[in-house]
């Protein structure tokens, strides 16, 4: 538990660094790589050299399959993704490509070893080992650097880079990032921290509320879809659940107490929802979660509901002042921090 | 359910929908209501917008509303729609005490 919180803290305050044993990464190869994505993807997929998006893959019901980012790079298409297995990914995108014939899947993690950096100052532990050119580098932006594929995406609140390095030069990265990191008091982070700040930032977790059966509508994850695109998989069930609407939605909240996941929310004696997520954020000294709950009480700001007898009360994400909002690479400095904090 | 959270849930409700509705008429936005979720992130992800729509979201609101966005307090508010429901909500709420 104590090094969930040197390492949460480290997300919070300074860099931390994680081996992404989760995430699946994919390079898509030939004339239809990227026909590939639009058929597959709920979104538009029109992007620019060197641009991210981020969406889902959908199942035949609407609910997410895996939680991804497609990424173009010159001519080659990138795909990273949480979730499914990359055997399981790879095999899905397959089956719902079969009108695509000129492409093929590589499986990168063969190859490159994923490592991870969030943190109010990543960016600048990021410059000193990959160069100054990565300050440049815009959110949801891709750059190859020094033989390093470097994304620039976090689901912490915080600057986040993934960075996929060549497996035959993963302990050299290891030991320039820790030799480096040393001055930014580098931690490391395992994925309950991570899990965490994805939380309290209400990023969406597909390994937590992604398994309650819901759909992006429920999800809130609306931004992730196109309002127009008509075919990809899961396009029916999500214009049936467009056009029927919702009753039900994921919502933020506090509460002083610790209290088990799928315990009923109260509101007047009336059960209202379920807890689907909750942890003890160490930032706000109390627990953060989602839950489900239906109309009309699935409003944030509302301090009315109980949980086992505890106060609940819904709030507007993220639910703690995430740092990086303040620090920009261009005016600030790990090691000039106090001094302009004036503390 | 309780008139005061019904009358607390139907302010929340209103500010809400007409926040939405201004910033699909101001930003011009091709997209209904129902299609925009309260938490959905305005800049980076989301709706991304840029540093222009955040001008003309603030002057928009405070035109609406009646209210100071703009007072070179941290601009945190600027994140989702329901943040800017928060501070929407906060502002016409300081400015109720002050008038009292």
């Amino acid at each position: 538990m104590k090094g969930t919180e040197v390492g949460y803290n480290a997300i919070r305050n300074s860099v931390a660094f994680t081996e992404e044993s989760d995430l699946c990464c994919l390079q898509l190869t030939g004339k239809q790589a990227f026909d590939v994505f639009d058929t597959v993807c709920p979104c538009d997929v029109f992007l620019q050299d060197g641009q991210m998006k981020y969406t889902l893959l959908l199942n035949e019901d609407g609910t997410p399959f895996a939680d991804i980012y497609v990424c173009r790079k010159g001519e080659d298409a990138y795909l990273l993704g949480y979730g499914p297995n990359v055997d399981t990914l790879i095999d899905w995108i397959t089956e719902h490509s079969a009108e695509n014939t000129d492409f093929s899947i590589i499986d990168l993690s063969k190859t490159y070893a994923p490592l991870a950096l969030d943190g109010p100052y990543a960016w600048e532990l990021c410059a000193e080992v990959l160069g100054p050119d990565i300050l440049g580098l815009p959110y949801l932006g891709m750059k190859v650097s020094d033989e390093v594929l470097v994304f620039r995406a976090g689901q912490t609140g915080e600057y986040g880079y993934h960075l996929l390095v060549p497996t035959d030069q993963k302990n050299a990265w290891l030991e320039k990032l820790h030799t480096a990191g040393s001055a930014f008091e580098m931690a490391h982070a395992n994925e309950a921290a991570r899990a965490q700040c994805a939380l309290e930032n209400f990023f969406f977790d597909i390994n937590r509320e992604g398994q309650y059966g819901l759909t992006p509508f429920e999800l809130q994850l609306q931004w992730r879809l196109s309002a127009q695109k008509a075919a990809y998989p899961g396009a029916e069930a999500i214009r049936t659940r467009r056009q029927s609407g919702w009753t039900r939605r994921l919502t933020c909240f506090s509460t002083p107490d610790p209290v088990k996941v799928d315990t009923a929310v109260v509101c007047d004696d009336e059960v209202v929802g379920h807890i689907l997520a909750i942890g003890y954020s160490p930032v706000r000294g109390d627990y953060v979660g989602k839950a489900l709950l239906r109309r009309p009480y699935w409003h944030a700001g509302l301090d009315v509901f109980q949980v086992q007898g505890c106060p609940l009360k819904t709030l507007s994400p993220p639910a703690v002042d995430n740092l990086s909002w303040n620090i920009s690479p261009y005016n600030d400095s790990f090691h000039t921090r106090e001094k302009e904090n004036g503390s | 359910m309780q008139s005061e959270l019904k009358e607390k849930i139907e302010q929340r409700e209103n500010t809400y929908n007409r926040v939405t509705e201004l910033l699909i008429s101001y930003l011009a936005l091709d997209i209904s209501s129902e299609q925009l979720d309260p938490d959905t992130p305005l800049f980076g992800v989301g709706l991304e917008f840029d540093s222009i729509d955040a001008i003309e979201i603030i002057i928009s609101l405070e035109s609406e509303f009646e209210i100071v966005l703009d007072d070179g307090e941290s601009a945190s508010f600027l994140r989702t729609i329901n943040s800017l429901v928060d501070e929407v909500m906060r502002r016409k709420e300081v400015e109720l005490d002050e008038r009292n």
